[in-house]
């Protein structure tokens, strides 16, 4: 009873919740959503390209970057449906439409649930490095990753600490500060509290979000690195081929943040593909 | 100066932009197994599990992108045998997007950091089972009497700032006495759980239900006036006495109260609550009264 949080529509506790900013100028407006692991500050070498063209809403999911860590419920972000809840509830809170959104790793899924839920407000989506499952699932799916491989990973992420910042600060400050004070001191990047951060994976790599991937009707593109070991090639296509309304992009480049490694490859894509829808 | 480096009791390599180790010293061969050829110009993700590349891709990354250094980065190492070493790194990013990795077995550390997850685990785990001891009601699984206390005044305090009204209902099954004689406590016990089923499946997110002791439960109900306390309580009444439970019908007993004229202190209401109570036992049992 008590992990059970209220759906939030007014508009400043959303910004204070997400940690919500906007930026940049333009009639199109374009949500972008940060993937498991950092905050929205992975946008940032993609953006100076965005925000010439569109408005820009940036934000942290509950619990990442500087988002507000007491409206975290374990039970709502279980489930990758609580992080969609996030998008539609700042769209909502925003009263905005006719978004596209861009989503990262794990919020390209994300993005595809809010469309779903929250469709009347979303134009088109921009999918990079995404896999609707990671998990290998026998005998014709293969995610890239047996369950130890993943259990591992849990296991790693609780002995590199993560969030050490969180959780030292309030020792460190003493008792009575004010939150506040508190949150700009474990600001730095990626720290988050450790329960949420694998509350986070958890949601994200032991889920199988293969079945809505037909139910996503907008207009999609999806990014796919050559070279990912989150996410292997033909994931992408596994994508593009049950997204009905999807293109696939194979970008030449390595790992799983080609957003932040090689933004100059997808800007020209990406913006192309937006003005398209919204001609 | 690459024969000093070899001679260094850490592992070194150099791996640039497209993620291809473009040197390594010596040291990382009997680390692991590797014959030198495994390694140069390997992709830097053939010696680590997929978890660690996960853990590279996800943290490491981004954190050499924005700050050019990620330090103490525990990350498990694997050879072409299969066998796996933990392993720290130090590394730091240059403008080309080369990266320097400084790599130190990790091995006892590692173990001790396991111990430490373990413990806290198990600590986590004992903790929960004793908060679930000290609040729940074993027989029935409904809040016991001292966690009904924490959460109705916890209620009746939000209560008072929004100026809303708040009912306590206490329900108490009749003749539970002859209930237990006749059929014996095992049995009695069982209609005890299904009472306390009943009414979890009933209630609303906010409301308290708890076992207040023997055979009275007790509610707790937020936004509740006279009428919805009625409403509520009737048809609670209604339900158990039109339910058959094992073979029998049983019928309770509903004293009701509402945090009228800012009383809002709990044991005023639950002793209203229990007065109303003891006139629907003396009116005949199987009634609701409002105090």
């Amino acid at each position: 009873m008590i992990d059970q949080k209220v759906m939030c529509h007014d508009k400043e506790e959303i910004f204070k919740r997400n940690n919500v900013n906007i930026t940049g100028r333009g009639d199109k407006t374009v949500l972008l959503a940060h993937g498991f692991g950092c905050d929205q500050n992975m946008w940032r070498f993609i953006l100076p390209a965005l925000e010439k063209k569109f408005k820009v809403i940036l934000f942290d999911y509950v619990g990442s970057g500087k988002s507000d860590v007491n409206s975290f419920s374990q039970k709502r972000y279980a489930s990758l449906d609580g992080y969609a809840s996030d998008i539609e509830e700042i769209l909502v809170a925003l009263d905005l439409s006719n978004v596209s959104i861009i989503g990262h790793s794990v919020s390209s899924i994300i993005a595809g649930i809010a469309s779903i839920n929250c469709g009347e407000r979303i134009s088109d989506i921009t999918m990079i490095c995404p896999s609707p499952c990671f998990l290998n699932i026998p005998p014709d799916y293969n995610g890239g990753f047996e369950r130890e491989d993943l259990e591992e990973l849990i296991n790693l992420m609780d002995k590199n600490y993560i969030g050490w910042a969180n959780y030292l600060a309030p020792l460190v400050m003493g008792a009575g500060h004010s939150s506040e004070l508190i949150g700009e001191l474990s600001g730095s990047f990626c720290s988050t509290d450790p329960i949420v951060a694998k509350t986070f994976a958890k949601a994200t790599f032991f889920s199988d979000y293969r079945p809505i991937l037909k139910d996503i009707s907008k207009p999609t593109f999806i990014f796919q690195s050559s070279k990912d070991s989150l996410a292997s090639p033909q994931i992408g296509e596994y994508m593009a081929k049950n997204i009905n309304d999807s293109q696939l992009a194979l970008i030449e480049a390595e790992g799983h943040c080609i957003h932040m490694t090689n933004p100059t490859l997808l800007e020209p894509l990406l913006i192309n593909f937006i003005n398209e829808n919204n001609a | 100066m690459d024969s000093s480096l070899d001679k260094f009791c850490s592992g070194h390599l150099v791996v640039n932009s497209k993620r291809y180790i473009t040197y390594s010293n010596k040291q990382m061969l009997p680390l692991l197994g590797w014959k030198k050829e495994d390694l140069s110009s390997a992709p830097l993700s053939n010696i680590f599990t997929k978890a660690s590349n996960i853990f590279i891709d996800s943290y490491v990354y981004p954190l050499l992108v924005n700050e050019f250094c990620a330090e103490e980065v525990q990350l498990t190492m694997i050879a072409p045998q299969g066998k796996k070493v933990p392993v720290v790194a130090n590394i730091r990013l240059d403008e080309e997007h080369t990266t320097y990795w400084s790599l130190f077995v990790c091995a006892n550390r590692d173990k001790l950091y396991q111990e430490l997850i373990e413990t806290k685990e198990l600590l986590e785990k004992q903790s929960k089972e004793l908060l679930d001891m000290a609040t729940i009601d074993p027989l029935t699984g409904l809040l016991n009497r001292r966690e009904l206390d924490n959460r109705a005044s916890r209620l009746l305090f939000q209560a008072q700032r929004n100026k809303s009204s708040v009912a306590v209902m206490i329900i108490d099954i009749d003749d539970f006495k002859k209930i237990n004689d006749t059929y014996g406590h095992a049995f009695g016990d069982d209609v005890l759980k299904h009472l306390g089923k009943s009414l979890l499946k009933s209630h609303r997110k906010h409301d308290v239900v708890a076992r207040y002791g023997g055979e009275e439960f007790v509610l707790v109900l937020p936004d509740t006036d006279d009428a919805n306390a009625l409403n509520v309580a009737e048809k609670i009444r209604c339900d158990i006495e039109t339910t058959e439970i094992n073979g029998i019908n049983i019928t309770v007993s509903i004293g009701l109260s509402i945090n009228k004229d800012n009383k809002n202190e709990f044991d005023v209401l639950f002793k209203e609550a229990d007065s109303a109570l003891y006139k629907a036992k003396k009116n005949g049992r199987n009634t609701t009264i409002l105090y």
